[in-house]
């Protein structure tokens, strides 16, 4: 498909849904910035359009081709390290816990 | 033909048949080990003492239960473990100074599994650090050397595996390899590497480079070798 039939399309998202997307993606963006992606985020909906173009009508939704699905071993629980075990190479420990400096200042 | 210099399979071969002990075929294994390791390094650790013991114990099935030897398909085979599958007792770095104390409390399903296919192991091999690395350089514990030229590297992360077997200071070795880290120092070094399809080998206890790519192999001394190997690794956590 070319872009002149690509631009023939009328799809184009809005300044403020640019900053709405935007904003859930937690970016904040320049008014230059905003246009430039008003373009190619157009740009990729027009081609959406494209294959939405495409007689799927006889197709099964497919997700992969080989049929073939993951082997997984049984989830039972099983026997597991004694605490002393689990803590036999810590470099500090206390009452059977993981001893490590604090990160966060204690605001009291 | 020194024992050192032997396939898994004319190892088993001779065993079975007595013509030589698993005291013998490791001892070898140690005296190459000492002779050369100072300078190839190999090795980050070496497990002499447990390694004759288990040895000790195949021998006494080899001789007094002929017939049990059947469980144990890889009985008296000395194999270096890479440096990044935990083992019970043994340290474990993955070639990092950051893991330099690091005793593990448990062994990894593979080296579980290949204890108990009578397997023995023999040392922890060197290890570009994390296995971030494809030359076999990037230890904390110095470089491997390429057994057939010093001068040159053995390829990696599986750099110490690779270059155990190359140099015959034992007979195989494990690897990971999630983006050449067994293939690449098979080629360097003159072996057979598998990297088996991801999920074929349990990744359990294995210090991960990358979980949902990291495949678990080894490396041999020829292609029966390897297949003899996968079918002990291959299979879920028991």
């Amino acid at each position: 498909m070319r872009n002149s039939k690509l631009k023939t399309q009328n799809s184009k998202l809005s300044e403020e849904e640019v900053r709405h997307v935007a904003k859930l993606a937690k970016l904040s963006l320049t008014s230059q910035e905003v246009k430039r992606f008003q373009k190619q985020l157009s740009g990729v909906l027009d081609y959406v359009d494209v294959l939405k173009k495409l007689d799927t009508k006889d197709i099964e939704p497919t997700s992969q081709v080989t049929g073939l699905e993951n082997v997984f071993r049984s989830d039972e629980p099983g026997p597991s390290l004694q605490p002393e075990e689990v803590l036999k190479n810590a470099k500090e420990k206390n009452d059977g816990l993981f001893l490590v400096k604090a990160i966060f200042k204690n605001e009291t | 033909m020194k024992l050192n210099e032997l396939t898994i399979t004319e190892a088993q071969k001779g065993l079975k048949e007595k013509k030589f002990s698993s005291v013998e075929l490791v001892k070898t294994c140690l005296e190459e080990i000492k002779s050369k390791n100072p300078e190839i390094n190999a090795f980050i650790t070496i497990c002499e003492k447990e390694a004759l013991e288990q040895a000790k114990k195949a021998d006494d099935l080899i001789i007094h239960y002929p017939l049990s030897i059947i469980h144990y398909p890889l009985i008296g085979v000395p194999v270096a473990i890479k440096d990044n599958f935990c083992t019970k007792g043994t340290r474990t770095t993955a070639g990092s100074n950051v893991l330099k104390n690091f005793i593990p409390v448990y062994d990894a399903t593979v080296v579980d599994k290949l204890k108990k296919a009578g397997t023995i192991i023999i040392g922890k091999a060197n290890m570009d650090a994390w296995a971030h690395g494809s030359s076999g350089e990037n230890s904390d514990f110095g470089p491997t050397k390429n057994p057939f030229d010093e001068s040159r590297v053995p390829g990696g992360s599986s750099s110490g595996s690779a270059a155990a077997v190359a140099s015959q200071m034992v007979l195989a070795a494990t690897g990971t390899d999630t983006g050449g880290s067994i293939r690449l120092p098979a080629s360097f070094c003159h072996l057979v590497g598998l990297k088996p399809t991801y999920g074929r080998v349990s990744r359990y206890g294995i210090v991960a480079m990358s979980s949902s790519l990291d495949a678990i192999g080894h490396l041999t001394k020829n292609v029966e070798d390897a297949a003899l190997i996968l079918k002990v690794t291959a299979g879920h956590e028991v």
